[in-house]
């Protein structure tokens, strides 16, 4: 349907992206001009714009208004001792071999998407190589 | 064979190499710097990924252990973040990813999109002008709506519509970030936002309507 009016940029186009417009999604910046001008005027898609907005601007402040729970006290702190343990497990790790004089650790992953008959499948692997390095003692 | 090295300087010459093979990070850093570095940066989001797990698990005690089991990863993995990116977005990721793979309730069911759902964003908008009759009815369900009635609303919704929403109306992330953190192309968030918007408005108006401020059905077009 379109406002009766002809313009630029139809109507039906304008709304189709009307979503991606507010969620300032659209990259393309002449794709931005072409929209801002059809909203200055065209009334009835500008009117839709302004209740997009106003609509999705209300849901969102509704929502985090709804959605803000503090994580506990207790749960920060067991948090704390967590990354206390788990530094002190590390550390111990390179105490075990005090003679290693670096370690060189090398993480890769690659990612494989893929598509068939429209379901999607991604694999994700990743390989971590450790490398330590001894001096040599020349006596 | 001397060089008593403190453990505290334990020396950790981390490189990280990226998708495409190109070094992402080089990172010179003790465990004492690095867990320093984690409590500086990190810790301050323990309250937003609290919330997110809430909206995930759906109970206070899952959502603790969830947030608690993405500190331990992001801490033991924290040499691959790259320093100056996005370190929520890569915390949120860590989160959905355990959430997807330790934490839903039916692990069977698959997570991957049904075929059509592009199509189907493609066609949601119906690329015509609402009436002023649906506008002004949808703008009262929102002024009357409760917290309680929103939180409902939200918990009610298919898992993958309730992170898309979530994650970018609460959080504000962009499609490409919600894209990373939940593993799925950018059309399929696209995708599920919207139709998690959709089906949150409408049942906001079902709640307005059960609770009797309005009678006209909102989020219709």
């Amino acid at each position: 349907m379109s406002c009766g009016e002809s313009h630029t940029t139809p109507c039906n186009e304008v709304l189709h992206s009307l979503v991606l417009f507010i969620d300032h999604e659209i990259q393309d910046q002449d794709q931005i001009q072409q929209i801002e001008i059809h909203f200055e005027e065209c009334p009835p898609c500008n009117e839709e714009l302004v209740h997009e907005k106003s609509v999705l601007g209300k849901l969102k402040s509704l929502l985090a208004s709804s959605c803000c729970e503090e994580a506990p006290e207790s749960l920060t702190e067991k948090i704390y001792v967590q990354t206390g343990q788990l530094a002190q497990e590390m550390q111990s790790q390179f105490f075990g071999m005090p003679s290693a004089l670096s370690t060189h650790v090398v993480t890769q992953y690659s990612r494989t998407e893929f598509s068939v008959d429209g379901v999607e499948t991604r694999i994700e692997i990743e390989t971590t190589e450790i490398t330590h390095h001894f001096e040599v003692d020349e006596e | 064979m001397k060089k008593d090295s403190t453990p505290d300087l334990a020396p950790a010459r981390i490189s990280t190499e990226g998708m495409g093979g190109v070094a992402l990070a080089n990172v010179n850093e003790s465990v004492v710097q690095r867990k320093e570095r984690f409590e500086r940066d990190a810790m301050q989001y323990t309250n937003q990924l609290y919330a997110a797990a809430m909206r995930y698990t759906k109970n206070p005690s899952d959502a603790e252990d969830l947030v608690q089991d993405t500190y331990a990863k992001a801490f033991v993995s924290f040499h691959q973040f790259q320093e100056g990116t996005n370190l929520k977005a890569w915390l949120y990721r860590i989160l959905t990813t355990t959430f997807i793979n330790n934490y839903r309730k039916d692990q069977r069911r698959p997570l991957q999109s049904n075929a059509g759902e592009v199509e189907d964003w493609q066609l949601y908008e119906s690329a015509s002008h609402t009436s002023d009759q649906g506008k002004s009815a949808e703008d009262e369900v929102l002024e009357g709506i409760a917290d309680l009635d929103i939180k409902n609303a939200l918990a009610q919704m298919p898992e993958e519509f309730r992170m898309a929403v979530y994650l970018a109306d609460v959080e504000g992330f962009s499609y490409k970030e919600i894209a990373d953190i939940v593993g799925v192309p950018t059309g399929t968030v696209m995708s599920r936002l919207h139709r998690g918007r959709k089906l949150l408005r409408e049942s906001l108006a079902d709640y307005a309507k059960n609770r009797g401020f309005t009678n006209v059905k909102g989020g219709e077009k």
